[in-house]
């Protein structure tokens, strides 16, 4: 497919999208229903673009306003180009681009995988958005510095539609954190759409924060293309927003392809975070690794949907995969569900879910040990999930995340 | 003055009674041991000191040296009993995921420096501290960094007690059965730890179903605990008669 293409496809697609409900069985567990009144149509952004909120230190940062990238610095170790819709894009995006879209379609070919499912909101970015980011990773290029993206929301109407394409070209080694953000009770609503290609021996750790508000939602897609000996580090941690809807896909198409997909939720209140997961084997001698984490309060809910696919000829595939609850309210709801499809004989491939409550005999051990009991309770309640993140390799963005671990449990008791 | 005075101790768990009048007085400086059967109560009366939420006190008092005070214990929570002094090792040492040893020890000295209103240990200077403190029970540096107790053999969660009470330095230490599950050399090292943080000031009470133990820590008193009560005071030949007879000719 041609850039003008997809273009095309775009320009086609309906202003006025019908939305899934709890009958899809893809949103069996949450319900859109407060998005009724959302037009869709862009955000415009109305301020200036201002945030204080912390990020790794010592990071690249490209600010996207309303879901519009902003000009990058112009002295980065990697190449970070704006694509206006209405103009053409380089002519490295453009092949590039043909080929990643080609390598989409030989993937997504295969029949019986539903793979062909158009997704709305995927459909309504591709309409929506009028610049777009593409980051490419130079060959053997290693970039210690985290790259950060951060989503920031200043008009209350419209949707934000941010489009990224990432490259990570061969023998690169790369970490990109995306941010969303937004402290307000409006209704907002982001549709990001990322897609990456991991080129063979590449290494990338994709992590994504939702740290919005009371009323920001984030319905995205993120797309993840391995070759040969590729390794991807995966994070998703949830911490604030109303709605997460996060769809990881992975597609393993090269052998000895990595792969290592971690979600952390901290949910309270009656926010609603929902996980789903494709890992798909297409060929053979891969590894994935899927644990995602919760704790919630509340009225919350989790809901982590994991499916994976190992396809016929995807044999000495390895997969495993664990999703484990901390429950700290009875009002609060955890829906786990692993959905295997293995067609190879010769694999590897394991799921498991848990759900506890807080144990009485660790509080009073570290009660014995004059730690007070909601200092105890805190220590327990970030130990259950900590290990998710003493796994992230760039230490800067490590760090980070531990203090937000922390200020994410505070706001979890607020 | 006396460290702890308990008085007609009485304390169920669920709805059945496992204390039923205990009455024990330590002076600073000694070392008690209690001995005795299965199911007698004897970590039931370790918990109940600790604070453990489990069991309910039923009747009676735990005294104890506040600030040449004698307070009821039980009338603080279980932080806050830590914060004057009291050290339960346990039996079975929790394992806490996600929290690393060296966090949760900085933690509860911090906790308890704060209550004492003496200045909070930064992360350089603790580990100045713990250092000293590991060699007492020679325990290796790595084990700071890994979580509570997770994935420890027993002889090294029996030894990570004896070194949250090295660096906590307690008034009062309740060593439950802290030789159990432990090989001869680990009981030495142990033992030997117990021995090196003894003072004039500080008492120790040992939990034990083995006199083996009592040749390594000296005890000054020998109880008998059985079906909830003090059965027996001795100094410590009564162990070695227990030893050597068992409890059947006591407890009859």
């Amino acid at each position: 497919m041609s850039w003008q293409t997809y273009l095309n496809h775009a320009a086609n697609v309906t202003t006025t999208p019908v939305l899934p409900t709890r009958r899809d069985e893809e949103w069996k567990y949450v319900s859109l229903q407060f998005l009724g009144h959302t037009d869709f149509v862009k955000a415009i952004a109305t301020a200036p673009a201002t945030s204080s909120s912390s990020i790794p230190s010592g990071a690249h940062e490209i600010v996207f306003v309303d879901g519009v990238p902003q000009v990058p610095a112009t002295d980065l170790p990697f190449a970070a180009e704006l694509i206006d819709r209405s103009k053409a894009p380089s002519a490295v995006f453009q092949s590039w681009f043909e080929a990643f879209a080609a390598l989409k379609q030989k993937t997504f070919a295969a029949k019986g995988f539903g793979f062909e499912q158009i997704d709305v909101f995927e459909d309504q970015n591709a309409r929506l958005w009028d610049k777009a980011l593409f980051l490419q990773i130079p060959d053997g290029e290693v970039i210690a510095q985290p790259i950060v993206l951060r989503f920031i929301s200043t008009s209350s109407e419209g949707v934000r539609a941010p489009r990224i394409w990432i490259s990570a070209s061969k023998r690169s080694k790369a970490s990109i954190v995306e941010v969303y953000e937004g402290a307000t009770v409006l209704n907002r609503l982001t549709l990001p759409v990322i897609e990456a290609e991991l080129a063979d021996s590449a290494n990338l750790a994709l992590t994504r924060v939702d740290r919005g508000g009371e009323g920001f939602s984030r319905i995205g897609r993120s797309r993840v293309f391995l070759r040969g000996n590729a390794n991807l580090e995966s994070l998703v941690f949830a911490m604030g927003s109303k709605l997460v809807r996060d769809n990881s896909d992975l597609h393993l198409v090269g052998e000895n392809a990595t792969a290592r997909l971690h979600g952390l939720s901290v949910a309270g209140g009656d926010q609603v975070i929902d996980h789903h997961t494709t890992v798909d084997h297409v060929v053979g001698h891969c590894q994935t690794q899927q644990l995602y984490k919760s704790v919630l309060s509340g009225q919350s809910r989790v809901v982590f949907n994991g499916r994976v696919i190992i396809r016929h000829d995807s044999q000495k595939a390895n997969s495993d995969q664990l999703n484990q609850s901390l429950l700290l309210s009875g009002t609060a709801e955890v829906d786990s569900k692993p959905q295997l499809e293995i067609w190879a004989d010769d694999v590897k491939a394991t799921h498991g879910a848990t759900v506890g409550q807080m144990n009485e005999d660790e509080i009073f051990y570290l009660a014995s040990r004059a730690i007070p009991r909601p200092e105890a309770e805190s220590m327990i309640r970030q130990g259950f999930t900590r290990d998710l993140l003493m796994q992230v390799t760039n230490d800067s963005v490590r760090e980070w995340l531990l203090t937000l671990q922390t200020e994410a449990d505070q706001r979890l008791l607020s | 003055m006396n460290l702890l005075e308990i008085k007609n101790l009485t304390a169920n768990i669920e709805d059945k009674q496992v204390l039923k009048g205990i009455n024990l007085t330590i002076k600073p400086g000694e070392v008690h041991a209690i001995m005795g059967p299965n199911g007698s109560g004897k970590s039931t009366l370790s918990k109940v000191i600790a604070g453990h939420p489990a069991y309910a006190v039923t009747g009676g008092e735990v005294l104890y040296d506040i600030n040449f005070q004698m307070k009821n214990l039980l009338d603080l929570e279980t932080d806050e009993r830590a914060k004057e002094g009291v050290f339960l090792a346990m039996q079975y040492p929790i394992e806490v995921p996600g929290v690393s040893n060296f966090k949760f020890l900085q933690t509860s000295l911090n906790s308890i420096l704060r209550h004492q209103g003496s200045t909070e240990m930064e992360d350089p200077e603790f580990r100045v501290f713990l250092k000293e403190k590991m060699k007492i029970v020679q325990m290796r540096e790595d084990f700071l960094d890994r979580a509570v107790n997770v994935g420890f053999s027993g002889g090294e969660k029996k030894r990570n007690e004896i070194l949250q009470m090295a660096v906590l330095s307690p008034r009062l230490a309740i060593l439950d059965e802290t030789d159990s599950g432990l090989d001869i050399d680990a009981l030495r090292i142990v033992a030997d730890g117990v021995n090196k943080l003894r003072n004039k000031n500080n008492a120790i009470l040992l939990i034990t179903h083995y006199q083996r133990l009592l040749d390594y820590i000296k005890p000054d008193y020998v109880h008998v605990l059985a079906n909830g009560q003090i059965i027996e005071t001795g100094d410590a030949s009564l162990a070695l008669k227990l030893e050597e007879r068992g409890y059947d000719w006591l407890v009859q």
